[in-house]
């Protein structure tokens, strides 16, 4: 077959969820079977692949102008509510678009008709066969059967009928459909998984169990071993297996490739009733996801011993349990069990999962929720970065640009919001973040499972948010809240409603307030610092410190490294502002939107995304036209922030960044000590007060006499850095933290100056004690080393 | 020990940043105005390719000749050998054209037919002992290739291939005519080229044109102008050459973009649509006069490379002639073009930042003005988010920025287009151009 037809075959839509509500569409093992189906038969299935998911409506659009006729999207609990809100998006946008749900997951909504979720269909049962066969026909002519639910129609129970050929699913010859897509490289971790059967076939014998044969299996996961070296390898489906002898033929198979893949299995906790001591570890397996359905089953002594057995003689054994939804229905006594294989070892906070069965929400014991929640961090680590981006209005590059990241409003201005559209306007990532003015009352909250499985609280605070915005049928992302706690003296930051344990603690303050509190240990105050720049006087305050900055090359106190400026975008380099990609709005009072919180309105609620975007660059454009920012001296330091505070003029601004020509610098140094206050023993063990930065302004190494004097050829990504007199270089663009020689040092610090080779060598002569021809050989010496090590090639440096 | 790493990611990609690695989309498959993503994703492909599938992807007439030539004989060395195909094609290319162009050479790219261009213009007043005429006249926006002769003749390209000299030297621009987008008037413009030729004609070996500016913005030369310098090429003893690579093979409406005119070149590049892209070709056309020149001297023409002229390549140029000659094809062609500059001036009309269409047959350029500012071009970081987001809503176009003349994107669709899909066209670029 040559080439394609267009609007033939089916698109597929594959949501994962990489965190909570933080999703990514890409490829499945389901739908690879889908494509390889339809490839065997010349059909077309096109596959959806996104890293960076733009507003609902973005990505709806897209997947209608794949033209497919049929919209097939593999549904699975965490994905529920945005698949939702897809379909009504899609249905809205082209109402003679087909769009069937398939996935096991779907098989489990009893009693619900496609229809509510602006479905035409539920696909029950051999996803493949039957989407084939709806691509392939008119809407008119589809039936319910035991593979298809059909809108209008409510399914009471599972009933399955025979009648499709399914031999080419289990076809030897059938290979699995893989994605050679850069977009899918680039996606979110890819997850490399085989398949040994599976629960959606027709049949009612054998509760609709399909397998492939042996050899299919054994090449499949073969071809999959060797993509996978190196990382983890999910075998799917040995929980199917009935027969003793069966898991054993499958184990062989994969016990060939434990050498170069970490093997995960998943198994029901009844099976490792049959096996033998050391058959997980002869299989090679490291990885268990044991499925439970009765608390009895935990507290088995037999099984409990051979799981010991196994951790004690499998180098990073680990063990998650998933369990059955019905067992919420006995939550004391399977908290108690799990409790007792936490404190045996066998598994760690975090394990365990709950599957819910179909939409039901289910409330959970205290205790069985509390095991339930993810480990208790406090907040998960994408939507923290989320929201400090929000405050500081740094966002990375890659996160610019597909919709608006963060609305940010007060409670009251909650019936403001009759006209927003989140659907047209945010990111499929995004974020409410809610300031309340009320005390925070999260520990009395009831903790829930919903369709999601994942623990959740029901926190009425932002409740009516989450209604107000449902009620329009609007999906709704994240809503983080900061409330007052108990004491009114510092905030509660909640990420969602999903519970990831207590609340972060947040200190909201004035700079001015920070610098007089003086709290100057490494740790600071529990929690989050946040820092506001709310007025002149605390504009002061913070320029104080940049200015001390700049003379001495270190920072003053702890808060300038450990604490986030608010709208610190303002001060930093040029291309930091992100006004123009709008990823942050605030909503005012009136229903206004401006698009850095306190700032001139950009447009009104109910605006479009384009319009305030149109606005905001024009904004742009205008301020920088009137700043004369084209050819100002500092053009290619300043981030130009267009939307100036009230207590800053636009020639106020300009001069106080062009007086403080290291702000930019400033900015960086605070953002690349957090990172190495993080990652490296080193800097976590120092007072930050003591280390050292080569400014422009400020040298360690070389006197202070030699003012700078031409341009830096030291490029900005490179930081000298002292720490206890010991110099270092951090590449920030490699993340490299590396030791240098105090000659090395000097020659990078004089590069910073800018430098001429008289100079230079003059200065090694006065700092080394050397005579001219030593110090010129010393020079060319490091100058070599700096191009062999990738650090500063000679040409730039000689340029 | 070398510390540098083989690249995850090999392969750079021409005219863009180097670190850009595997950002580019990956196209699998191509079907009729379609190509398609290998995640499946189709797009309208509203550029042939580049500028070249002009019949569009299988093409079963091209496919067929391609198989049949590979199964006879896929290379013949033309440096000592001929074969029927090779010699066919070129027979066929100059029933295409006026007396005047009577010999053909074949290259393989547009640039190296802007190449070829040059020398034969140079040698040509060389070999009449006339070595003070060796300046070229090219315009200020125009673009001709990226090889170091046509990169030279660039003026579009000055800037940016500053850096790579030196430059062939010789050349001088001259303003570009742009009274198409309302600015100056053509007897100015007129009046501006017979200065130079009357001022330069002494040392003026030839000129090299595009008869519609292409890269530069879609931008039709007005036809007294190309007649004029028609004109001054003869009453000065120069060589006209006209850079067709783009508005060759039909994609004007007319076989050749001088047709619309009737100014004859003595120098005609092709490549691009010659055989709808299929395979790398090229060829350049000239007078008899030249070729007497070459003739009177006992010279060959010193230009070489191995593939030029391949057989295969010249197989599915014999195709693509035959459908372009089919009856109905050129006028299907101007059809749908002005059905498309319709649509879109009616359906942009209230958009602020739409300025104009521009073009003849399916050579369209989209002018798009800044809707922020107002000005007559749109800053390139919008430009490039629009371009973005029609690839996303299934619609491939190239941007065009010429700062201070003309920005927006080209919409050059391969001629098989029918009304229905000029009209999805539309609908995508008026949903992405209007906002909601």
């Amino acid at each position: 077959m040559f080439g394609f037809t267009y609007g033939d075959g089916v698109t597929l839509v594959h949501f994962q969820a990489q965190s909570p509500r933080l999703y990514t569409a890409g490829d499945s093992l389901n739908c690879q079977y889908i494509r390889a189906y339809f490839k065997q038969r010349g059909g077309n299935a096109a596959q959806y692949i996104e890293a960076h998911l733009a507003t609902l409506q973005d990505c709806a659009e897209e997947i209608e102008s794949f033209g497919s006729a049929v919209v097939a999207v593999q549904v699975e609990a965490e994905t529920y509510s945005l698949c939702r809100s897809l379909s009504r998006t899609l249905k809205q946008l082209d109402s003679e678009l087909r769009i069937v749900w398939f996935g096991e997951w779907v098989g489990k909504l009893h009693g619900s008709d496609p229809q509510e979720v602006d479905a035409d269909a539920f696909i029950l049962a051999e996803p493949e066969a039957t989407i084939w066969m709806l691509s392939e026909s008119d809407k008119e002519c589809w039936e319910n059967s035991g593979c298809l639910q059909l809108a209008g129609s409510i399914r009471e129970e599972a009933v399955r009928i025979s009648g499709i050929d399914k031999d080419a699913v289990e076809s030897d010859t059938l290979t699995l459909d893989l994605l050679a897509s850069p977009d899918e490289r680039k996606g979110a971790a890819v997850e490399f998984k085989v398949r040994w059967a599976d629960r959606q076939g027709e049949t009612v014998r054998n509760g609709g169990i399909r397998r492939h044969s042996m050899q299919r299996f054994a090449e499949e996961a073969a071809k999959a071993a060797k993509t996978a070296a190196g990382t983890t390898l999910s075998i799917e489906g040995f929980e199917y297996a009935n027969a003793p002898e069966e898991l054993a033929r499958g184990f062989e198979i994969i016990a060939a490739h434990a050498p170069t893949v970490k093997l995960e299995v998943g198994l029901r906790i009844d099976q490792l009733h049959a096996m033998a001591p050391g058959q997980l570890e002869a299989a090679g397996i490291s990885a268990l996801k044991l499925t439970i359905c009765s608390p009895d089953s935990l507290k088995d002594a037999a099984i409990k011993g051979l799981l010991t057995q196994w951790r004690a003689g499998t180098a990073g054994a680990r063990i998650r349990l998933w369990l059955d939804g019905e067992m919420a229905g006995q939550g004391m006594e399977t908290a108690r069990h799990l409790k007792s294989w936490l404190s045996a070892g066998l598994i760690q906070p975090g394990d365990v999962r709950i599957r819910v069965n179909g939409l039901q929400q289910l409330n959970l014991e205290s205790e069985l929720a509390d095991l339930l929640a993810s480990a208790g961090s406090g907040s998960d680590p994408a939507l923290l970065n989320g929201y400090l981006a929000y405050k500081t209005g740094q966002y990375p590059p890659q996160a610019l640009g597909s919709g608006v990241k963060h609305i940010g409003l007060s409670d009251r201005h909650i019936p403001d919001l009759a006209e927003l559209e989140p659907n047209q306007l945010m990111g499929i990532n995004s974020a409410f973040i809610l300031s309340q003015n009320s005390v925070s009352s999260s520990e009395k909250e009831d903790k829930y499972l919903d369709a999601e499985g994942v623990v959740k609280r029901d926190r009425t605070g932002y409740n009516r948010l989450a209604k107000e915005l449902e009620s329009k049928h609007q999906y709704v992302p994240h809503i983080q809240a900061e409330s007052l706690t108990a004491d009114t003296q510092t905030r509660h930051l909640e990420m969602s409603a999903y519970d990831f344990g207590p609340p972060i603690e947040m200190e909201l303050m004035n700079y001015r307030e920070a610098a007089g509190r003086e709290i100057e240990d490494q740790s600071g105050v529990p929690g989050l610092e946040i820092l506001e720049v709310g007025d002149a006087d605390n504009l002061q305050a913070f320029l104080e410190d940049v200015q001390a900055f700049e003379q001495v090359g270190k920072f003053r106190h702890g808060y300038q490294v450990r604490g986030y400026v608010t709208d610190s975008c303002r001060w930093s380099a040029a291309g930091q502002c992100p006004i123009k990609q709008l990823p942050r709005l605030s909503i005012e009072e009136e229903g206004k939107i401006a698009g850095c919180g306190g700032c001139a309105a950009i447009g009104r609620v109910g605006d479009s995304y384009d319009s305030l975007q149109r606005e905001a660059s024009a904004a742009s454009t205008r301020e920088q036209l009137l700043r004369g920012c084209d050819t100002c001296e500092i053009r290619d330091t300043c981030s130009k922030c267009t939307f100036l505070p009230e207590y800053m003029t636009r020639s106020q601004y300009c001069e106080i960044r062009k007086r403080h020509a290291m702000l930019h610098r400033y900015m960086q140094v605070a953002q690349v000590f957090k990172g190495l206050r993080q990652y490296t023993v080193l800097f976590r063990d120092t007072d930050i007060r003591e280390v050292g930065v080569s400014l422009r302004t400020c040298t360690h190494l070389l006197p202070a006499a030699y003012q700078a004097e031409g341009q830096s050829w030291v490029p900005d990504h490179l930081f000298v850095l002292f720490v206890g007199g010991q110099p270092l270089l951090y590449q920030a663009a490699s993340g490299k933290l590396l030791k240098l020689s105090p000659l090395m040092a000097l020659v990078l610090e004089a590069g910073i100056k800018g430098l001429s080779e008289v100079s230079l060598k003059r200065a090694i002569a006065e700092v080394f004690k050397t005579d001219e021809t030593q110090a010129e050989t010393a020079a060319e010496q490091v100058s070599r080393k700096l191009d062999e090590m990738g650090i500063i090639s000679a040409a730039r440096r000689a340029s | 020990m070398s510390t540098v790493q083989k690249a995850v990611y090999p392969l750079i990609h021409p005219l863009k940043n180097v670190q850009l690695g595997e950002s580019f989309t990956s196209m699998s498959n191509g079907s009729g105005i379609y190509v398609q993503d290998v995640n499946g994703k189709p797009y309208i492909d509203g550029i042939s390719g580049l500028w070249n599938v002009s019949l569009g992807y299988g093409h079963p007439g091209i496919r067929q000749a391609i198989v049949d030539q590979l199964d006879r004989i896929p290379f013949v060395n033309l440096v000592d050998q001929t074969n029927p195909t090779t010699v066919k094609f070129a027979e066929e290319l100059l029933s295409l054209t006026p007396e005047r162009l009577s010999r053909v050479i074949y290259t393989c790219t547009g640039s190296e037919s802007a190449e070829l261009a040059i020398k034969l213009m140079r040698k040509y007043q060389s070999l009449r002992g006339l070595e003070e005429k060796q300046n070229i006249v090219a315009l200020s926006i125009s673009y001709h290739g990226t090889y170091y002769g046509a990169m030279s003749a660039s003026g579009i390209d000055q800037e940016i291939s500053q850096g790579y000299g030196p430059k062939v030297p010789g050349f001088l621009f001259h303003n570009t005519p742009l009274s198409a987008l309302g600015r100056g008037s053509e007897e100015e413009e007129l009046q501006a080229i017979e200065e130079l030729f009357n001022r330069e004609g002494d040392r003026i070996a030839g000129m090299i044109v595009e008869p519609i500016i292409g890269s530069g913005g879609t931008i039709p030369l007005p036809d007294a102008f190309l007649r004029k310098i028609r004109e001054l090429c003869d009453r000065h003893g120069a060589l006209l050459a006209f850079d067709e690579v783009a508005t060759g093979m039909g994609r004007t409406g007319r076989m050749f973009g001088f047709e619309h005119s009737g100014a004859v070149p003595d120098i005609l590049g092709l490549s691009k649509g010659i055989n709808s892209g299929y395979l790398p070709l090229g060829a350049v056309l000239f007078s008899e006069n030249i070729y007497r020149e070459f003739a009177a001297a006992h010279l060959h023409i010193e230009h070489l490379s191995t593939q030029n002229g391949n057989p295969i390549a010249c197989a599915a140029g014999l195709a693509t002639i035959e459908a372009l000659k089919e009856p109905g094809m050129m006028e299907h062609i101007t059809d749908m073009g002005e059905l498309l500059r319709g649509l879109l001036n009616e359906a942009l009309a209230d958009c602020p930042a739409f300025k104009e269409t521009r073009g003849k047959g399916l050579m369209t350029g989209v002018a798009l003005r800044s809707d922020l500012t107002g000005e007559d071009c749109m800053e390139a970081e919008r430009l490039s988010a629009l371009v973005g987001r029609l690839k996303q809503r299934g619609l491939i176009v190239y941007p065009f920025y010429t700062p201070g003349v003309t920005t927006g994107f080209h919409l050059y669709p391969p001629f098989i287009i029918n009304a229905q899909e000029v009209a999805k066209i539309v609908g995508i670029i008026k949903k992405t151009l209007g906002g909601r």
